[in-house]
């Protein structure tokens, strides 16, 4: 008896240890706990060694979506253990504070409770702007402070959203006109869910400083990309299967930002300070000497770092006066800029050395800065530490040779050349007249020809060029001749048809006689009618002039025409 | 002869005295018009600049300084069109090329420029380098020494009297000469036939459409600064232009740059 009460005991014991091992466990994990209105978190239950069908409670705020169930089995140590996984996609509705959860399932009788998860659900975030459920791209522009002070930093956030695939995105760098801007870091992509839909989001900031009060606009910025549309073209089902990548229409469109406006106020002239940097901003400013005693001609540097919101370049440099004591060089400074997601962290370290002359105790003054805070709306000062430097012994025998430091010239905008002063180019006018300036050269080619033609001629035909010449020479006698009194016209007729027609036989015609006259035009084939013309014509004149022969003024009319034919109807 | 000798240096000194006037008449008014732009007023500076063009007073100088004057008073597409027609007259100046890039960078519209065939390249390329007046100069000159050398080469003795290496000589500068002469005609009436009249947005943003009339399509928007060619221009204010990378449209006459 005491045997099979001892066994049941155990066997108690050993089902209760073992349940105890086997003991059911629900656990409830959030995939994110903040977020924003319209936005979603994945919720999972594990179930394992529990009943089935659970419960979710503190869902209120959300809208709960069963999104599926999946299944664990694991064997550690021999012992073999299954869970159950239901996964929840809770949209939040409204801002706040929730706790979600406890899970509770049924087991055996007993209720078995999982933890809460605390989830905080913030206003409708801006990636959201423009969103709505008939549009799948949206593009918004973002300004962190719509009414800064000149030279205060803000941010401008450009933001694309889009549902469908989009490539080739191309952004048109904007002008920031009245900015003097810095691009923070690239061009962000995240994905996000909204609405229970899977959206791209592509960011792309910039830290703007205004250069000017007054209202500024900026422009709206574009983007142009290819966008995917519905496509038009019958597609083979096995070439549209996304496992191949399946085939899509791409159309070119331009997204536009409205403009935004940006009211730029002054900066107060209440307590400027005289000696105002111009920095508008929160900054920090420390300094530190590599070594606080030396010897005479030993180098000190002080490193003074001043570090802030604002423009790291329009940070004054440090000055430190030189003394008897001591001598100043400066270097170069450096910069250092860091963008981050509310704006340009920027640092600008200067270095100067110091070389101390003599012994004694150098007193650095502290460095001040004073710029203008625009979260505290007033002007702030600050002051580095005092530095003081023990020098003893050492000798200043040198002139210690750090040369004076250089620095970069640096653009600090850009703009149009100066006016000119001078006539500069002249534009070109009438063009005709250098058309026909042009053309007129070929005048030389011209009279070159002729003149080559012309002696090409007189080597080839003699006869034909001493003809022409005598033709023209007598010519031009026929007209001098006197016709006032018949006997000197009848001796010049008479010694001009004489001569020419001794010219063009090459020999002196003065003392022909009408016979040989005859004779020398038969011989060069002269027509007899011609020939006959001409000896009756010489024998007229030697009548005249020897006979005393009457001739009339008419009579003189007519030899001079006749003595013309005469010399014209000669050929050789 | 001598009278004729005379009558010549006459001629010349004459023609020497008027351009020289000429000149200082130029450079008197420009100096007015600039003092204007240096004392602020713009207005003021562009009217003088703009007379001096209608004059007929025209010169790179008057063009690219009326350019900086409009783009001062904030019109950035008649800038352009001032720093463009200026580039025409001296394409080499660094200040005038500097200007325009910095006046390019200011608009927002790209446009690719289209493929070019050969010849408008090797067109385009010479008219980079060299003024049209320039060009003008270069082909009479070329003219000139090339007749020159043509009519010695016609008029030259038998190959008895001149060597034949001579005349080959002669023969070689002739033809080279020529070349040159017919390439700087060529470029020169390419220049003349084939250049169109540039064209610049004057307006924040036109329309452009697919007619005359405001009942046609609209099918893009152009912004200030952005250049195209002048095809034709109709009774009805509007006018045809072409984009460099060939599109087109019709654009209303008051939205380009004057």
């Amino acid at each position: 008896m005491t045997k099979h009460i001892l066994a049941a005991i155990i066997a108690i014991t050993v089902l209760v240890m073992n349940s105890a091992a086997f003991a059911g466990q629900i656990a409830l994990t959030a995939d994110r706990t903040q977020l924003s209105v319209g936005e979603s978190i994945t919720l999972s239950l594990e179930l394992q060694g529990v009943g089935d069908d659970p419960k979710l409670s503190g869902t209120d705020g959300f809208d709960v979506v069963e999104s599926g169930t999946s299944s664990q089995i694991q064997i550690i140590n021999g012992s073999f253990t299954s869970s159950k996984v239901y996964h929840y996609k809770l949209t939040a509705q409204r801002t706040g504070e929730f706790t979600v959860g406890p899970a509770t399932v049924m087991d055996g009788g007993n209720r078995v409770q999982s933890n809460t998860i605390t989830v905080s659900v913030g206003e409708r975030s801006n990636v959201q702007a423009g969103i709505t459920s008939e549009r799948n791209t949206a593009i918004s522009l973002e300004i962190s402070n719509p009414e800064p002070y000149v030279g205060e930093q803000i941010v401008c956030t450009l933001r694309f959203t889009s549902r469908i695939p989009i490539q080739n995105a191309e952004l048109t760098p904007p002008q920031f006109r009245g900015f003097t801007k810095e691009q923070l870091g690239e061009v962000a992509k995240t994905r996000r869910v909204i609405n229970g839909e899977a959206w791209d989001v592509s960011e792309v900031r910039w830290a703007l400083f205004p250069s000017k009060s007054g209202r500024i606009t900026i422009d709206p910025i574009r983007i142009a990309a290819d966008v995917a549309v519905q496509t038009k073209r019958r597609v083979d089902p096995f070439f549209s299967n996304p496992l191949f990548g399946g085939l899509q229409d791409f159309e070119r469109q331009v997204f536009a930002t409205e403009s935004a406006t940006v009211d730029v106020k002054d900066l107060p002239k209440d307590g400027m300070p005289k000696n105002f940097s111009g920095l508008v901003g929160s900054f920090n400013m420390t300094s530190k000497a590599t070594d606080l005693s030396a010897k005479i001609g030993d180098s000190i540097t002080i490193t003074t770092t001043v570090k802030g919101t604002g423009q790291a370049r329009d940070i004054p440099e440090p000055t430190l006066a030189e003394t008897p004591a001591y001598r100043v060089y400066l270097d170069q400074p450096s910069f250092n800029k860091e963008g981050t997601s509310a704006g340009i962290v920027s640092a600008k370290t200067s270095t100067m050395a110091i070389v101390p002359l003599q012994e004694g105790k150098i007193d650095i003054a502290p460095m001040e800065l004073n710029y203008f805070d625009p979260i505290a709306k007033s002007y702030q000062t600050i002051k580095s530490d005092p530095i003081t430097i023990e020098v003893k012994g050492g000798t200043a025998s040198f002139e210690t040779g750090k040369p004076q430091s250089k620095k970069g010239i640096e653009t600090i905008s850009n703009d149009l050349m100066p006016i000119s002063s001078d006539i500069g180019a002249r534009n070109i006018g009438d063009r005709t007249s250098y058309i026909l300036l042009a053309l007129s050269p070929a005048l030389f080619i011209a009279i070159a020809t002729a003149i080559r033609r012309r002696s090409r001629r007189i080597s080839n035909d003699p006869i034909d060029i001493r003809m022409k010449r005598a033709r023209r020479e007598f010519a031009k006698k026929i007209k001098e001749i006197n016709d006032a009194n018949e006997k000197e016209f009848c001796k010049e007729a008479s010694l001009i048809l004489r001569r020419f027609l001794g010219s063009i036989s090459q020999i002196d015609g003065a003392a022909l006689t009408a016979r040989e006259i005859g004779v020398i035009l038969s011989n060069v084939g002269c027509d007899p009618k011609l020939t006959e013309q001409a000896i009756r014509f010489i024998e007229k004149c030697d009548a005249s002039i020897y006979g005393g022969a009457a001739i009339n003024t008419k009579e003189i009319s007519a030899m001079k025409a006749e003595l013309s034919a005469i010399m014209k109807g000669v050929k050789l | 002869m001598k009278i004729k000798i005379i009558a010549i240096a006459t001629a010349i000194c004459a023609l020497f005295s008027i351009s020289t006037y000429a000149d200082d008449s130029i450079l008197k008014n420009l100096q007015i018009a600039n003092e204007s732009y240096a004392a602020g007023n713009y207005q003021e500076a562009e009217s003088a600049y703009r007379k001096m063009i209608e004059s007929g007073n025209i010169s790179s100088s008057v063009l690219s300084n009326l350019s900086r004057t409009v783009y001062r008073e904030g019109k950035l597409g008649e800038a352009i069109l001032f720093m463009l027609k200026a580039q025409v007259l001296s394409p080499r100046d660094p200040e005038i090329m500097a200007d325009l890039k910095f006046l390019r960078g200011k608009v927002i519209d790209k446009v690719e420029p289209a493929k070019r065939g050969i010849v408008q390249k090797i067109s385009t390329s010479i008219s980079s380098m060299l003024s049209e007046r320039e060009i003008v100069i270069a082909m009479i000159t070329l003219a000139f020494i090339s007749c020159l050398i043509i009519s010695l080469r016609i008029m030259m003795p038998t190959p008895i009297s001149v060597t034949y290496g001579t005349r080959r000589t002669f023969t070689v500068m002739a033809i080279a000469t020529s070349i040159l002469f017919l390439i700087a005609s060529a470029q020169w009436g390419y220049m003349a036939a084939f250049t169109s009249e540039p064209g610049v947005v004057s307006a924040e943003e036109a329309s452009i459409s697919s007619g005359p009339g405001d009942g046609n399509v609209v099918i893009m928007k152009l912004h200030a600064g952005s250049e195209f060619t002048i095809k034709f221009r109709n009774n009805s204010g509007w006018t045809r232009i072409e984009l460099t990378d060939g599109r087109g449209g019709w654009i209303k006459e008051e939205d380009i740059a004057r």
